[in-house]
C-alpha cells in the first residue's frame, strides 16, 4: 500500500516539504477505501472526481498558489451535505428533493481552501438515529471490530477516519451525531456552538439543534478544519453574529466540572476510564449532580421530532414508503405533538441552558463520558449500565443531547480502550461562542496525560 | 400518511415516544414569567456575555 500519514497535519507538512503530492495522497486514500470496503463507510466515491481535484491541487502547488494548509488533502463528507459532484441521498430511499449541483457552504469553503472532496459517507437514514444501522446502503462496521456498530449518525465518516482511509471528515450533530461515532471509533469530533457554523446545504434533522462539525485524527487536525466551519454565512440566518475562527492558546490550569446524576449513568468500565484520566491529569475538579434530566431530555426529544416532522411533511406524503419504519414512527410522533407541548419544550430548553451555564459558572469546562458504553455489537438492541436498561439508540445519545439543547461547543477525545479493545471517549463542553478556547484547553489537557492509550 | 399504513409496532413506538415526552414535560417547573425562546441563541443565557 502507498505511504499514508497519521494526520491531516502530517499530510499537510509532507506536501509542503515536497515529500508527497496531492495525487499520491488521493491514490493512497482510494487504495485504502478499496481495502476497507467491508466497513461500508462510503456510499459514493468516484476516483476520477477525486483525482481531478488532486491534480488541480498539485498544479497550484507547482505555481506557488497553495490555497491553505488543507490544499490537496482528502476530506470525506457525510451524505447529508449537498455536493455539486456527488448525489446527496441522506442514505434514504425517500430521496431528498433539494437541488443537485449545489455545494453546502462548508463544502464551498473547503473547495476554496483546496481540499479534495473525497467521497460521500454512509449515515443513519436522514441523520435520524445514533447507530448507523438504518441506511438504504446497509450498516456501517466499526474498524476496531467489524461485529460492532460505529455509532451514528455520521458513522461512515467515523469509520473512514478511524481506518485511516482519510484523516478528516465532515459530520453533522443534532444529538451527538458527530461525537457518538467519533467516540465509538476512537477519533476526535467537534460540535461547534449552535449558530457559529453554517447549516446551509446540510439537510436538516432539527434546525434549532443541528450543527455541522469536523471529525479527525487529532486535535491539531480539528484546528486545521474548524476555520472552514465557523463564521457568518449570509445563507444561514442563525450565523448572523457568528465570528470567524481565531487561533487561541490556553495557558494556566483548566478547571473541570464533571457532571453526574440521574440520567447520566455509565458503565463501570467507562467510569473507571474517566477516573483514570482525571488522575493522570491531576487537575482541579468538582463533581456536580444535574437535576431534572428526564424533563430536559423530553424537551430535546419534543423539539427534535416536531422540527423533523415539519421538515419531512411534504416528502413523507409523497413517498412515505421510502422511509424506514422507525423513521416513519418518529415523524408521526412529532406530528402528533401539540403546539403548546412544543412551546413548553422551548421553555424548558431556555431553563436548561441557564441551568447548565450556571453550573459552568467560573469553571472552564464541563465533562462527561461521550458514551455510557463502548460501541455495542450489531444486533444488541438493549444496553444495561449503572442500574438502568435502555435501548442502544438511547444509550448512544445519553450524554450528547445536552450539548445540542443548550447549544454549547462540544469536543470528544479518545482517552482509553475497553477490555474488548474498543475505544472510550471523553466529552468536554465549553462556553457558547468560545469554541477556540475549548479546543485550546483540551489541547492543554492532552499534553497533561488525558489519553491513557 | 399516504402510501403507508402504520404497523402495530410503529403505533407502539409512537405511543411510547409521546408518553415519554409528555411525562417529561409535565415535570417542568412552571415559572410565571418564563417565555419560550423565539429564536435560539445560547449566548443570550450566558451572564458573561451580557
Amino acid at each position: 500500500m502507498t505511504k499514508t500519514y497519521d494526520s491531516l497535519a502530517e499530510q499537510s507538512r509532507a506536501l509542503a516539504e515536497g515529500q508527497t503530492t496531492a495525487v499520491a495522497l488521493a491514490l493512497a486514500a482510494l487504495e485504502a477505501a478499496e481495502h476497507h470496503k467491508n466497513l461500508n463507510a462510503f456510499v459514493a466515491l468516484d476516483p476520477n472526481v477525486v483525482l481531478e481535484q488532486a491534480k488541480a491541487s498539485d498544479i497550484r502547488r507547482e505555481n506557488n498558489m497553495v490555497a491553505s494548509p488543507l490544499d490537496g488533502l482528502p476530506i470525506a463528507v457525510k451524505d447529508n451535505y449537498l455536493t455539486s459532484d456527488y448525489p446527496t441521498t441522506a442514505c434514504s430511499d425517500a430521496r431528498p428533493s433539494e437541488p443537485s449541483g449545489v455545494d453546502a457552504t462548508v463544502i464551498a469553503n473547503l473547495r476554496s481552501a483546496g481540499a479534495v472532496i473525497f467521497g460521500k459517507t454512509n449515515m443513519h437514514e436522514w441523520a435520524y438515529g445514533a447507530t448507523n444501522t438504518t441506511s438504504c446502503f446497509g450498516v456501517t462496521r466499526n474498524p476496531h471490530n467489524l461485529e460492532h456498530i460505529t455509532g451514528g449518525s455520521s458513522g461512515g465518516s467515523g469509520a473512514a477516519v478511524a481506518a485511516g482511509i482519510v484523516r478528516g471528515a465532515l459530520g453533522s450533530d443534532t444529538g451527538g451525531s458527530v461525537r457518538i461515532p467519533s467516540s465509538a471509533c476512537g477519533i476526535y469530533g467537534f460540535k461547534p456552538t449552535y449558530g457559529r457554523a453554517s447549516r446551509y446545504g446540510v439537510l436538516p434533522l432539527s434546525w434549532s439543534l443541528d450543527a455541522p462539525g469536523p471529525m479527525a485524527a487529532s486535535l491539531e487536525d480539528l484546528e486545521l478544519m474548524l476555520p472552514f466551519f465557523l463564521g457568518h454565512d449570509a445563507k444561514d440566518a442563525a450565523t448572523q453574529s457568528a465570528k470567524p475562527f481565531v487561533s487561541y492558546d490556553h495557558e494556566g490550569p483548566v478547571r473541570i466540572r464533571n457532571l453526574t446524576g440521574q440520567g447520566l449513568e455509565r458503565s463501570e468500565e467507562v467510569d473507571h476510564a474517566l477516573a483514570m484520566a482525571f488522575n493522570r491529569m491531576a487537575i482541579i475538579r468538582d463533581d456536580v449532580v444535574l437535576e431534572n434530566m428526564p424533563a430536559y431530555f423530553a424537551a430535546w426529544e419534543a423539539i427534535l421530532h416536531s422540527e423533523a416532522s415539519a421538515y419531512h411533511q411534504e416528502l413523507l406524503e409523497q413517498n412515505g414508503a421510502g422511509y424506514s419504519p422507525v423513521t416513519q414512527a418518529h415523524l408521526e410522533a412529532g406530528r402528533q405533538l401539540t403546539g403548546v407541548e412544543v412551546l413548553n419544550a422551548q421553555t424548558l430548553r431556555a431553563e436548561f441552558t441557564r441551568h447548565l451555564l450556571q453550573e459552568l459558572g467560573d469553571w472552564d469546562v464541563l465533562t462527561l463520558p461521550t458514551l455510557p458504553v463502548p460501541a455495542p455489537k450489531h444486533g444488541d438492541d438493549w444496553q444495561e449500565f449503572g442500574g438502568v436498561r435502555v435501548t442502544t439508540q438511547d444509550s448512544m445519545t445519553w450524554f450528547c443531547w445536552p450539548g445540542n439543547l443548550a447549544g454549547l461547543p462540544c469536543l470528544t477525545v479518545p482517552i482509553s480502550v475497553s477490555t474488548d479493545g474498543l475505544p472510550i471517549g471523553m466529552m468536554f463542553m465549553g462556553r457558547p461562542g468560545q469554541d477556540e478556547r475549548l479546543l485550546a484547553m483540551v489541547k492543554t489537557l492532552e499534553a497533561r496525560g488525558l489519553k491513557g492509550m | 400518511m399516504k402510501d403507508c399504513t402504520l404497523s402495530d409496532d410503529q403505533k407502539k413506538r409512537i405511543q411510547a415516544t409521546l408518553k415519554r415526552i409528555r411525562e417529561g414535560l409535565e415535570k417542568r417547573q412552571k415559572p410565571v414569567f418564563s417565555e419560550p425562546a423565539h429564536s435560539f441563541a445560547p449566548e443570550a443565557y450566558d451572564d458573561k456575555n451580557v
